[in-house]
């Protein structure tokens, strides 16, 4: 198996992760539990969208202390891509592997619609096939997707070209519109938009070609030729 | 109670005695328009009902049809007014908590909502504004929780809905026809309940909801629980796909009484319920008998 597609109790994007890996880009990709022990052949983890936990506390708070977690921690260290997607990406917050906080939108409402990012950093595994100022048509759905950061992580997140996307309308009230982060190693990405369900050019109504690259991005991290 | 003196004497006549509390509040539920359509039905016969690709039509939980390739589609509506004219919020949000186990329980994924709205005059009433505000809430809190699309609905304003809400959700579903719960029993096997324990919230909830609209009776409504349905989803959704479930059903506004009865009549089995086994949210709740 190459990628693990982890599923909390209130997942709801994970098959859809995994359609888009399996189907779409023929990538191996399993759904694991997030009770089970990580199986030991897996290249790239995926944590997707939903309301772990029904969003109760906050928003993958407490899908944060799954077992899982810690073995997801260790390989974080070693440097395996991980990406976390939506729910993913406050996850990967709430469990320290990225900075900064999520809150709720500006307009404290949910926000379901189509919106453009801006490619930051293209030296991350999700970004790799992507330029510099790339515009990706993407879907974003989410009641806590404005991020974040305090005026210290932010120097930090610029100086080690930690923001990988931005979004080109303030669309929540995000610190300088982010939209997605990596770690310091930029091996681990968070991203509140939706690449899942923007890959496929029947359900994306602009260009789903720039989406897809998020995922032959991983193709080439993995070594292999699509 | 809901139960009508005429009702009450129909009911001893055919019963041939005084029916026990027990006995008249399960017919009060399954007599009350919201469960037994009694003022709606010949409005409702009105609309087609069969046709070639029809596997299952009116009757049960939810409507089957047959779409080809081994595929089939879901379909179930239902009313959820009087608790949304109280408490906007959870009325709605249980409305579709409500069709969407009614897909599940033919063993379809749910897959999409739909919704038909009724308010007042938002403009000029503060209180229509209120109730078109909340329910609409509910509707998209519950559906994005999980991970169901509200795709589409139909809405109208006027003043003859003051003080009122109209809240209609269907809900659509999708699956293969070979893994459709065929719904048979036989002697000697298990009941299982299942879902969100059971509180004080939503009891009488059938009867509330087909009384006139007079008290604010917002313990009637059910207090809405996204997440436990979502997990509920993927259990039942998996159980199926082991075989092991014969039947299932629906726990409506008419709650155990009516799905217990219901699933008998329809399966021609008697059940047996112990009601000290059923998981409450408090201790010291028991059957309520005497203050409707």
């Amino acid at each position: 198996m190459r990628v693990a597609v982890i599923v909390f109790p209130g997942s709801n994007c994970d098959r859809d992760m995994h359609h888009v890996l399996t189907d779409v880009f023929k990538l191996e990709s399993k759904l694991v539990w997030h009770t089970d022990t990580l199986p030991t052949d897996v290249d790239a983890i995926v944590l997707p969208g939903g309301f772990s936990y029904g969003d109760r506390l906050r928003a993958g708070v407490i899908a944060a202390h799954s077992p899982v977690i810690s073995d997801i921690k260790k390989m974080a260290e070693k440097g395996m891509p991980i990406l976390g997607v939506c729910n993913g990406f406050q996850i990967l917050v709430e469990a320290g592997l990225l900075p900064g906080a999520l809150l709720k939108n500006t307009s404290l409402s949910f926000i379901c619609k189509w919106t453009e990012i801006i490619v930051k950093n293209n030296k991350t595994p999700f970004t790799n096939k992507l330029k510099l100022g790339q515009k990706i048509p993407i879907a974003v759905a989410n009641g806590e997707g404005r991020y974040y950061a305090d005026k210290e992580t932010l120097q930090t997140l610029k100086k080690n070209n930690q923001i990988v996307f931005t979004y080109a309308d303030d669309i929540n009230g995000a610190t300088m519109k982010i939209a997605g982060i990596c770690n310091k190693q930029g091996n681990v990405v968070g991203m509140m938009p939706h690449p899942e369900r923007s890959a496929e050019q029947i359900l994306n109504p602009k260009n789903a070609k720039p989406a897809s690259l998020i995922f032959e991005s991983l193709l080439n991290t993995l070594g292999v030729t699509a | 109670m809901s139960l009508t003196p005429q009702e009450f004497d129909y009911l001893a006549k055919k019963i041939g005695r005084k029916p026990n509390p027990v006995e008249l509040q399960i017919v009060a539920a399954e007599w009350s328009e919201h469960c037994s359509y009694k003022s709606s039905k010949k409005h409702l016969k009105m609309l087609p009902r069969g046709g070639k690709r029809v596997i299952s039509g009116p009757g049960y939980d939810s409507g089957v049809l047959d779409v080809g390739d081994g595929y089939v589609v879901t379909v179930h509506i239902e009313s959820h007014n009087h608790p949304s004219a109280v408490e906007p919020y959870g009325g709605a949000a249980t409305g579709v908590g409500g069709v969407i186990r009614d897909i599940l329980s033919a063993g379809t994924r749910p897959i999409a909502i739909l919704d038909g709205l009724r308010f007042g005059d938002i403009e000029n009433d503060t209180h229509s504004r209120w109730l078109f505000k909340n329910a609409v809430r509910g509707i998209a809190d519950y559906g994005n929780c999980l991970g169901i699309p509200t795709i589409g609905g139909e809405i109208e304003f006027d003043k003859c809905f003051t003080n009122y809400a109209l809240v209609d959700v269907a809900a659509i579903g999708f699956g293969k026809k070979e893994k459709l719960i065929k719904n048979s029993a036989d002697a000697g096997d298990f009941v299982v309940l299942v879902g969100g324990s059971t509180g004080r919230d939503g009891i009488g909830g059938s009867q509330f909801a087909s009384d006139t609209l007079e008290s604010m009776n917002r313990s009637a409504v059910q207090i809405p629980d996204p997440f436990i349905e979502k997990l509920l989803i993927e259990a039942i959704l998996e159980a199926r796909n082991q075989g092991c479930i014969k039947a299932m059903k629906d726990l409506g506004g008419g709650g155990l009484s009516c799905a217990i009865s219901e699933i008998a009549d329809a399966l021609s089995v008697g059940i047996e319920l112990d009601t000290s086994l059923i998981h409450k949210r408090e201790q010291d709740m028991a059957i309520r008998i005497n203050d409707f």
